[in-house]
């Protein structure tokens, strides 16, 4: 592992279990700013645990391993301050928040976010100027800001919605969590040009996905398999269509063949 | 214009020595009275003495001012200065009780025709109330501002203010009502005892807004009884922020075929507070609907009760009543006591209760701390979410900010 100051995120030798069964046994990568990086695989094999065990969930401990995210011990951070320190899950299954609107809800998040970095918050024109401007991106409605946080949203809008979060937080570093998962081309479109459009060299995104379609928009620097609570392959964008092409079970069998 | 504390009419003499009499006999209720199991009020017979609590004339802070009509009570004394009566129309009388027995036959026949003198806390106001604001809307009237009524409590002193309040409407009017109590600057625990009587005739509208900031130091019991006659309306909601001790009782009768009675509440206590609401839904007659929505938010190890009794008699064919409490739990001390009473003599009737009780929801807090928002700032957001759906029953913006405002102070200065 290299100790490059370049490097965004370090994970190295993650084991991670909840309720007694092991799901993560040994999870290392690298990512450096202006990367993409592509996480594929069966279901089962920990992609989600990864992604929960970066934003905080408490329900997963981790037993072996460690998480650097811009040179910090990010298992020693709290949920809210890995955000403040510029991580952003999209969420597979974004939770509905009745009575709490998308503006208040994204207002108060800016404010923290901006007051932890040391900034003033956003005068409320500023921040009703940004908030349109992203809302445009993302082409969700003009009702967008008075409606509850995901409430009455289909599948499509409650990605969307993630999208647009990230594009206002303007995160380090991104995880999108199957975020293609139960789209439509359309949405998917939509949801891959946001991405495209925040995207820049200061920062990175891991796009985590069963299917290579939504690869076919983001195009990865790097895609990597995970099999059984690890990288098994890395490699470049080449490697998602080979997987397209010969199927999850090529890679068992390649493994089989190495034990 | 100072008003003579004591003209009295022969029915009023009569109401008092009645009550005294009544009071004499079973004092205050207690914790062994199974309608106030839950509450304490310590020795009350000390403070029931002290009337007065004094106030010297000095800065006095208003906490809400809105655009309306206006009476404010500094330790249960009138004050004029604070009045707002300009623009008042001259077919409503809007004044303090004792004119009111003067100008108001009506209020003169009626008062204590509806309060339940049997109740100790009844009893000892009709007995010793001293204060009051009274209010009688003629027909035809168009009020197009609404009343505001401050019990506001400040100092050292203790005290056992006893207002005596009677709103009555006359057909096919309406009013807003707005009845604050804020003692957050009261130092010496008192006692407040509040008893209202309203009438609704027919086709008569009132929204009434109950604001409860009493503060540590006050302990109330604020009893409202409501007699709706044909097809009037009364909507009731309750905001109950603070008090050492709150017992609200809210009584709605049904009086008048497709008279309406609404409640909706939300009460926040916290550490060390108890806050008690009874209602009551009494049906009385038939094609009545009655609606109750409460919601309790318990701080630290405070306790929450709530008891909704829905009463329908025999005649009340066709009552459609429907009655639910959800209650948010944010601490592992917080308690809420809660029940429905249903008594029903009607066999052709749709009545439903509900009781719901959790902390917040695990799901929601981790997707706002994932966003970067800490637990107090997330707690807020879901707490105000919780309680909007009553705040959004009141009609005045003003009253609406003023109360998410407060909201959030009493969440930060108990901050879990």
């Amino acid at each position: 592992m290299s100790d490059n100051i370049n490097t965004m995120l370090t994970i190295n030798n993650l084991h991670a279990r909840i309720d007694e069964k092991q799901i993560l046994k040994g999870f290392s990568l690298e990512v450096k700013p202006g990367e993409i990086h592509a996480i594929m695989g069966p279901n089962g094999t920990g992609k989600s645990t990864l992604a929960s065990v970066l934003a905080g969930r408490e329900e997963y401990e981790v037993t072996e391993g460690s998480i650097l995210f811009n040179q910090k011990d990010l298992l020693e951070l709290a949920p809210e301050d890995r955000a403040r320190e510029g991580l952003f899950l999209a969420f597979q299954y974004p939770v509905e928040i009745p009575g709490v609107s998308n503006i208040n809800f994204l207002k108060t998040a800016l404010a923290e976010i901006r007051k932890y970095r040391g900034l003033e918050p956003l005068s409320a024109k500023d921040f009703l100027a940004y908030f349109k401007e992203k809302q445009q991106m993302v082409e969700l409605g003009t009702e967008l800001a008075s409606r509850s946080v995901n409430q009455g949203f289909s599948g499509g809008e409650k990605k969307r919605n993630e999208i647009f979060q990230l594009a206002m937080l303007n995160p380090k570093l991104a995880v999108l969590d199957e975020t293609d998962s139960g789209l439509d081309i359309d949405a998917l479109r939509i949801v891959a040009q946001g991405v495209n459009k925040v995207k820049n060299p200061d920062n990175a995104f891991i796009v985590i996905t069963h299917y290579q379609r939504l690869l076919d928009y983001i195009i990865p620097d790097f895609v990597h398999v995970m099999y059984d609570g690890r990288i098994v392959k890395s490699g470049s964008k080449e490697l998602a269509l080979q997987l397209e092409e010969k199927g999850y079970d090529w890679i068992k069998n390649e493994l089989a063949v190495e034990a | 214009m100072d008003i003579q504390p004591e003209i009295f009419l022969e029915s009023i003499s009569n109401l008092k020595a009645n009550a005294s009499r009544i009071f004499a006999s079973k004092g205050f209720p207690g914790p062994k009275n199974e309608d106030y199991k839950y509450l304490n009020f310590g020795n009350l017979h000390q403070l029931a003495g002290t009337h007065k609590m004094g106030w010297e004339q000095g800065e006095i802070n208003l906490p809400l001012s809105i655009d309306a009509f206006q009476f404010v009570y500094i330790n249960g004394v009138f004050k004029p200065e604070f009045s707002k009566l300009e623009g008042l129309p001259k077919t409503v009388f809007f004044g303090q009780i004792e004119q009111g027995f003067a100008d108001v036959p009506v209020l003169s026949r009626k008062i204590g025709s509806l309060a339940d003198v049997s109740d100790g806390f009844v009893a000892f106001n009709s007995a010793n109330f001293n204060y009051g604001y009274a209010l009688h809307v003629s027909r035809g009237t168009n009020l197009e501002k609404p009343l505001y009524i401050l019990n506001f409590f400040t100092g050292k002193e203790a005290g056992m203010p006893q207002p005596r309040n009677f709103v009555f409407l006359e057909e096919n009017t309406t009013a807003d009502l707005y009845v604050h109590c804020f003692g957050s600057d009261l130092e010496a625990d008192s006692f407040f005892n509040s008893v209202t009587e309203i009438v609704l005739s027919a086709g008569s509208v009132l929204n009434y807004t109950q604001i409860q900031e009493g503060g540590k130091a006050l302990q109330t019991v604020d009893y409202l009884i409501c007699d709706l006659q044909k097809s009037s309306t009364c909507n009731h909601t309750s905001v109950n922020l603070s008090g050492k001790l709150v017992r609200n009782n809210t009584q709605l009768l049904l009086n008048g075929k497709g008279a309406e009675g609404n409640m909706y509440g939300v009460f926040i206590p916290g550490s060390g507070e108890i806050i008690d609401n009874h209602t009551l839904a009494d049906h009385r007659v038939a094609d009545c609907p009655s609606n109750e929505l409460y919601k309790g938010v318990v701080i630290g190890d405070g306790t929450g009760v709530f008891n909704g009794k829905i009463f329908v008699r025999q005649d009340a064919q066709k009552t459609n009543a429907f009655q639910s409490n959800k209650n948010l739990l944010l601490s592992d001390e917080a308690a809420i006591f809660t029940k429905p009473q249903l008594e029903i003599y009607a066999d052709d009737v749709k009545c439903s209760h509900g009781s719901s009780t959790g902390q917040l929801d695990e799901k929601a807090l981790f997707y706002l701390q994932s966003r970067g928002i800490g637990l107090e700032a997330a707690t807020q957001l879901l707490v105000s979410a919780f309680s909007k759906e009553i705040l959004e029953k009141i009609k005045n913006e003003q009253v609406i900010d003023y109360l998410i405002n407060a909201i959030e102070t009493k969440l930060r200065s108990h901050q879990v």
